[in-house]
């Protein structure tokens, strides 16, 4: 413990001056509740969590990996290992670290993986070629079944495809050493394809001229070529990240979890950087006409474009798993949406690759598949930005592939990965729901008047075990654009027998008169207790605090994060913004069809926003019930868990 | 003239002073030092020595009026030597001020006369101090408005000092005597008209002020709707009336009492409102914020309004307003006009304290103090509306009514 | 005079029906409609004239305020309309006793100087009278009822006045009235119709260069504002809340557009994630209540709540005919209009759920849609009205200004009557 935290001080004297407390730190005081904030390094963080830091919080599982940093120590990269590692392997491959940024929904998935296809195609049919399945809400009971939309035989047959694309792959491996003039003049081109794709109304032939690219023939079109030559980086990344795990897989995955602040959110208004991103990505985006000013650093893309382009390439997507690249395109039709089901789909759809994986000669499980795990995640990321729950199963699973005994047969930890999937998604998600219904019923009393705003799973499942249990009370549904996704709650809960109002988000002052709770779900519990849920919470929650009325959040555990948050601008997500000019519904109002292209008119599509924590009465989750104050508390003891379970 | 607030303020200072002397030199002054002071003070205000004051028991009104006129008409001077001259003072210790009817072996105390108008039990101090003093005019043997003016002066102040804590005492007491300025003001030629019509309209406020009452009930009405839950703090006339029109008009609400300690007036109130058949709850005075959140408004009277638009009231009122503000609770207070006083408190013991006797039902041990203060000042920023009979008001109204009145 | 009615009545319809929109559309045609009332009222010669007007007044502002309770603007002009009557009445009755030789000077303030004039007691009427035209205040309150009603009485009737003044024209007077009156109506009129230009001239002094700007749902009167100021060169950006259900904020994001501002339409969901970056709240009103509080578009007592959070200034602008004189009571309920549920619910694709019935017979589906929000006074910042800026504490002065106090409950007295 203490050579380890005596390391630890030889390693970052920089950090400590960057962000928490007095100079004085700086001298190896051996203070406890100051080396955890020293270890959480980056600028971006001021976690609270790190500067309350008891002395019970230091995992004991740190003894094991304790030696493995000692070994890390002698290095003297004067930052915290992650991104020591980011640098090490920048030096060789100068294309490599956007990657880390590239994932910035989920901080803490490694950044040793990233996955490129230069496929450039805009095609601009509109999407939905899926059929909707409205698989909100109880998804988390019935989720498996979701891979019924494409035939089995479509599931099956790409495993046989990314053991190709991994042949591919490493004959690239052997091009590797046509390092980086190369690569900078083909990224040019690149980007110059790029442009040209976006603009020209041909650019759905090429993309279709360029698609068969899998079979590696020389390039028929500038597209090709950029793949061709872009796949390279992605090779390297494997091994890089090969090199990595060896030193210390242990050591980055437990303790930096531990010790490392969320990185810092890719940044898209940092131009080299979204370039970079671009380059590499599957889903070829293009960027929104009239893209707000104020949020210039998130991603503003046309949405609508990439679907059918990704659909074609479904059979011809290498590396993709069949699994994963379904519940990409569902992501970005929005067939599922809500946290839970997201996850759930995510975690499922790794599974299912991870059932269909065997490891490729001369290289280990561990490395690979994190590295192809990783690959997943950026795709699902470029689909739509991931959430902050995704990004703690993600960590999960990471962690317990870094965690399995390199000695161990490749059947048997395929196996063991997937019961741990499985027992994640029954532990963190079912099983915490059901403690949360469990406890949020006692604080639903007869007559009770309970509002909830959007569609939360959990805060449905709640209110029809509150009904089933014979408790007389009414729900209030209060519906906001752009989704109104409150709709569909109030069908599934008239269906039960439910007694409800439903009435928009702009009645809420006048609506609130007559409630006594507010239920809420949330995307993710930050740990300064702010909540991150969907747009419009914050309003609820101010006008139910306005009116004291109690607001209870529930959520589970998991989706808690060290991060912090003041406001809803610095980090977000941005929808559609042509749904903003037309109303769900209301043919009438359509003032701005016309408009939309115009420069001065600017239409934002927020999804996210935060809720001051003194808003928060109670925050209901698989550990109870406690204030927003106690969210660090939480996030701390969850991190210590082994495994979380 | 009158329009200056800073004679206002000086007056009230003076008077303070004036109150002061009264206390600690009393009896000794007598009625011919009364009028050497007199008049070597104002023989001629232009010599510079009107502003030395001396320990008379001229009125603080009769000084700053010579003081602010600047000049004294020499008229004006007769009138008041003459009204001085005649009047008889005899300053004992309670503050028994006889008028001129004294001097006609007539013993008229306004004193008396307000705590016979007192023990009316439909009136309210600023009322029985009105008609007191109506019924000091009536017993004038004053000729001349001047001389009525100090006479009256002299009562209003000895009446005001005879409870200076009482607020509505005092207001009433200014009003009326403003009203009086205004009426020889206006009606400056003839006096016996004037005196006349002063003794009509003040015997007539009693009258006024319980259609002061019923105004404030009407008005009030709109505010209660079916099925509310009314807070109400210790024994109001006003908030009686109140919620006896809304029982008669057949609303349905329900009234939480707190108790009123120590007097427990809250008990007396929720007596009234069980033989109206209203639903009453009486609550100890610390239940106030646990029930605060059935509570759809809180009505409280006021002992006094004061120029910032805030009430002095009963002790307690001031801990149900900031419960009410934080959780969003409408405050409203009823109050009849004549409460509006020239008062300013700043915070709560920046008023004369009116000190009661608290029973605590045991022995208290020597050392201990008791806080016996028996009411607090609500500021204005607590306070939601105020029902008054010259309509409803915010409390921002207060200060523009007190200074159309006064200046 | 059945002509009138006939106006009157359609007038009534189109306001049961809620077919008149916009609060200022609304005062214009009231006082349209009053105006010709009064020209067409007949008004015999040796009967109290003012008095009569005042009467038919009333019984069309009755009809037309019970026609919609809700648009406070039609109960504002009506009374608007009857100050005006009195106060040309009183005017006329002093310049007749002026004319009588008596004080002229009457007009000014009540505790009038010492001025000995022989008249006295006529000076008292008429200033007493005047009092009557603003609400009692403490000053009157021991002039007692006798003498105000006597006084009220006196003025409002040009017979009694006439009495003192028996030399004075009737048939004149009456005329002259009458004229007078509609001449003073016309002034309203003209103000209804100017006030937005008056309240946007204001515009620069509260706009910044580069601030940034939030308002919720479409207000002409916002922006006329807006564009005011960038026509002198400011510039700043707005962001429209939709508004929904209506969505009005698209028409103004549109017409923003259109002169050329930088728009950006947010949902008014997000309207608390983006207050945190805005400057300044700006807001049309439906109605201000005497006690400063607002009852506007539904949706902006959550953006006052934002906006207070934030500490950002939230300004309502609004004509002087907004100005309501009566004091809100639960005004959430009382003064609302619930819209048709179909703004938010397409009942087409809910029907099947409408036939589940708890047995009882009662709906298990309820759908509110108010068309208002009542925002309290303590979250305004600032009126801004076609007489300037004005804090919420000081609308009740104005409302004295506009309004006499006998006409506050015009409804209920007429009603009980």
């Amino acid at each position: 413990m203490d050579s380890r935290r005596a390391s630890r001080m030889v390693i970052d004297p920089k950090v400590r001056q960057v962000g928490f407390v007095t100079p004085s730190t700086g001298t190896p005081t051996p203070n406890r509740t100051q080396s955890g904030p020293a270890r959480s390094a980056s600028p971006s963080e001021s976690s609270p969590a790190g500067n309350s830091l008891p002395p019970v919080t230091i995992p004991p599982r740190r003894h094991a990996s304790d030696n493995l940093t000692s070994q890390a120590v002698p290095v003297p990269v004067p930052m915290s290992p992650l991104r020591r590692l980011s640098i090490n392997e920048n030096i060789p491959i100068g294309s490599y670290e956007s990657s880390e940024y590239l994932l910035g929904a989920s901080p803490m998935t490694s950044p040793s993986i990233k996955f490129d296809d230069g496929e450039v195609s805009e095609d601009m049919f509109s999407p939905g070629k899926f059929s909707r399945v409205n698989s909100s809400g109880m998804q988390s009971k019935n989720y498996p079944g979701a891979s019924s939309l494409i035939t089995v035989s479509a599931v099956n047959k790409p495993a046989g495809v990314s053991e190709k694309g991994g042949g591919l792959s490493e004959l690239q491996n052997e091009q590797l050493t046509n390092s980086k003039s190369l690569k900078e003049k083909t990224s040019k081109a690149e980007r110059r394809a790029l442009q040209e794709a976006q603009r020209a109304a041909k650019a759905a032939a090429k993309g279709e001229g360029s698609n068969p690219v899998v079979s590696g023939g020389p390039a028929p079109s500038k597209a090709k070529t950029t793949k061709a030559v872009n796949n390279p980086p992605q090779r390297k990344d494997a091994v890089p990240s090969v090199i990595s795990e060896k030193r210390g897989s242990d050591r980055q995955t437990e303790k930096d979890r531990k010790k490392d602040v969320p990185h810092p959110r890719m940044q898209f208004d940092d131009k080299q950087r979204v370039e970079k991103a671009k380059r590499r990505a599957v889903v070829k985006q293009t960027e929104a006409r009239n893209r707000v000013e104020l949020f210039r650093h998130l991603p503003q893309y046309e949405h609508g474009t990439q679907l059918p382009n990704l659909e074609s390439k479904f059979f011809q997507l290498d590396p993709m798993h069949p699994a994963v690249y379904k519940v990409g395109l569902r992501y970005l039709t929005g067939d599922i949406c809500g946290g839970n089901a997201r996850c759930i789909a995510m975690l499922q759809a790794f599974k299912e690759s991870i059932i269909d994986y065997s490891t490729p000669p001369e290289k280990s499980l561990g490395r690979d598949l994190t590295a192809k795990i990783g690959s997943y995640v950026s795709f699902m990321n470029e689909c739509r930005p991931l959430s902050i729950s995704m990004g703690n199963a993600i960590r999960f699973l990471k962690n317990r592939i870094a965690k399995l005994p390199p000695t161990l047969p490749e059947s048997e930890a395929k196996a063991a990965l997937q019961t741990d999937i499985d027992r994640f998604i029954n532990e963190k998600i079912i099983l915490a729901d059901k403690v949360i219904v469990e406890h949020a019923v006692t604080k639903i009393r007869d007559g009770d008047v309970l509002l909830t705003h959007g569609s939360s799973s959990v805060v449905e499942m709640i209110l029809l075990y509150a009904h089933e249990l014979g408790k007389q009370f009414r729900v209030v549904i209060v519906d906001s654009r752009p989704k109104l996704d409150g709709q569909a709650l109030l069908r599934r809960l008239l269906a039960k027998g439910l007694s409800c109002t439903y009435t928009h988000i702009n009645a809420i002052s006048y609506i609130m008169h007559e409630v006594t709770r507010v239920f809420l779900g949330a995307s993710a519990v930050l740990s300064n207790g702010t909540v991150y849920s969907r747009v419009g919470t914050a309003c609820v929650c101010m006008v139910a605090y306005a009116f004291h009325i109690p607001v209870l959040i529930c959520c589970e555990a998991y989706k808690f994060h060290e991060r912090v948050q003041l406001d809803s601008i610095c980090s977000n997500e941005l929808g559609d913004p042509d749904i903003i000019s037309k109303v769900l519904g209301r043919e009438d109002v359509n003032h701005l069809a016309e408009w939309s292209s115009t420069e001065n008119l600017q239409l934002l599509n927020l999804i996210y926003d935060v809720t001051p924590s003194d808003y928060v009465s109670m925050i209901i989750t698989d550990y109870g019930m406690v204030p927003p104050t106690s969210v660090p508390v939480i996030v701390r003891e969850y991190m210590k868990e082994p495994l979380w379970m | 003239m009158w329009r200056r607030s800073a004679s206002f303020i000086l007056d009230q200072q003076q008077q303070q002073k004036e109150e002061r002397k009264k206390t600690t030199t009393t009896t000794t002054t007598t009625t011919a030092m009364a009028t050497t002071t007199e008049t070597s003070s104002y023989q001629n205000p232009n010599n510079n020595n009107n502003n030395i004051h001396h320990p008379n028991n001229i009125s603080a009104y009769y000084q700053t009026r010579a003081a602010h006129h600047g000049v004294v008409t020499s008229d004006w001077l007769a009138q008041a030597q003459a009204a001085v001259g005649h009047d008889v003072y005899d300053d004992d210790a309670d503050h028994v001020v006889r008028s001129s009817a004294d001097h006609h072996h007539h013993p008229f105390s306004v004193i008396d006369e307000f705590n016979r108008w007192r023990k009316q039990p439909d009136l309210a101090e600023a009322v029985a101090a009105i008609l007191a003093l109506a019924s000091v005019i009536r017993s004038s043997q004053a000729t001349t408005m001047m001389e009525l003016e100090i006479e009256l002066k002299k009562a209003s102040d000895s009446l005001k000092s005879w409870d200076t804590t009482s607020i509505s005492l005092t207001a009433g007491c200014d009003l009326f005597m403003r009203y009086v300025t205004r009426t020889s003001a206006l009606e400056y030629e003839d006096f016996s008209a004037a005196k006349s019509r002063l003794i009509e309209r003040g015997e007539k406020f009693g009258e006024i002020s319980r259609k002061a009452r019923r105004t404030i009930a009407m008005l009030s009405q709109d505010f209660i709707f079916d099925g509310c839950t009314i807070l109400v703090h210790g024994f109001s006339r006003v908030v009686l009336e109140v919620l006896k029109t809304a029982a008669a008009n057949k609303k349905l609400f329900r009234v939480l009492c707190t108790e009123g300690r120590p007097d427990r007036t809250g008990l007396r109130l929720s007596n009234e409102l069980a033989k109206l058949d209203v639903p009453v709850k009486l609550l100890i005075d610390s239940a106030v914020a646990y029930t605060m959140d059935e509570v759809d408004m809180v009505f409280v009277g006021a002992d006094g309004v004061v120029e910032s638009g805030g009430i002095i009231n009963m002790m307690g009122t001031y801990q149900i307003a900031l419960v009410a503000h934080s959780m969003n609770k409408p405050v409203y207070v009823a109050a009849e006009s004549y409460k509006f006083a020239r008062l300013y408190p700043l915070d709560q013991k920046d008023l004369a304290p009116a000190l009661r006797p608290i029973d605590f039902g045991v022995p208290i041990p020597s050392g201990v103090e008791v806080e016996t203060s028996a009411r607090d000042y609500t500021p204005p920023q607590y306070l939601t509306l105020l029902f008054t009979d010259l309509g409803v008001l915010t409390p921002s109204v207060v200060s523009d009514e007190l200074i159309r009145l006064y200046l | 005079m059945p002509d009138t009615q006939a106006l009157v009545n359609e007038f009534v319809l189109k306001l049961k029906r809620r077919k008149v929109e916009g609060s200022q559309a609304t005062a214009k045609q009231t006082a349209e409609l009053l105006r010709s009332v009064i020209s067409q009222q007949r008004v015999p010669p040796h009967t109290n004239q003012a008095g009569v007007l005042i009467d038919a007044i009333k019984a069309v502002g009755e009809q037309l305020i019970a026609a919609n309770p809700v648009e406070l603007a039609v109960g504002n002009v009506v009374r608007r309309v009857l100050h005006i009557i009195r106060e040309e009445d009183l005017s006329l009755a002093t310049t007749a006793i002026g004319g009588l030789g008596l004080s002229a000077e009457s007009d000014n303030e009540d505790n009038v100087e010492q001025d000995d004039h022989p008249g006295l007691s006529a000076a008292v009427v008429a200033a007493a009278s005047r009092f009557t035209l603003r609400a009692p205040s403490l000053h009157t309150l021991l002039e007692g009822i006798p003498d105000a009603a006597a006084a009220h009485h006196t003025s409002s009737s040009g017979g009694d006045s006439e009495g003192k003044s028996k030399s004075a024209d009737k048939s004149l007077r009456i005329r002259k009235l009458k004229h007078d009156v509609i001449e003073a109506v016309n002034q309203l009129l003209q103000e209804i119709d100017t006030c937005h230009e008056l309240i946007a001239e204001q515009a620069v002094e509260h706009i910044h260069q580069n601030e940034v700007i939030l308002t919720l749902g479409r207000s002409r009167t916002v922006m006329e504002f807006l564009c005011a100021a960038k026509e002198k060169k400011r510039s700043f950006r707005v962001f429209v809340a939709e508004g929904a259900p209506r969505y009005q904020g698209h028409i103004l994001a549109k017409e923003l557009v259109a002169r050329g501002l930088q728009t950006t339409v947010i949902t008014d969901s997000a309207v608390f994630a983006m207050i945190s970056r805005v400057n300044m709240v700006i807001v049309g009103a439906h109605a201000i209540m005497a006690n400063g509080g607002v009852i506007a578009p539904v949706g902006l007592n959550m953006v006052a709540l934002a906006a207070q959070r934030h500490a950002v200034p939230f300004v309502v602008v609004a004509g002087s005919h907004k100005l309501c004189p009566l004091y809100p009571h639960n005004p959430e309920v009382l003064l609302n209009d619930l819209r048709s549920p179909a703004e938010l619910l397409d009942f087409g694709e809910f029907s099947d759920c409408m036939d589940f019935g708890s047995g009882n017979g009662a709906p298990l589906l309820h759908v509110v849609n108010p068309a208002f929000d009542y925002v309290p006074p303590k979250l305004v910042s600032l009126f801004i009205t076609d007489t300037g800026g004005h804090n919420p504490s000081y609308m009740y002065r104005l409302i004295a200004d506009y309004y006499s106090a006998d006409d506050f409950v015009v409804a209920q007295k007429s009603s009980a009557e």
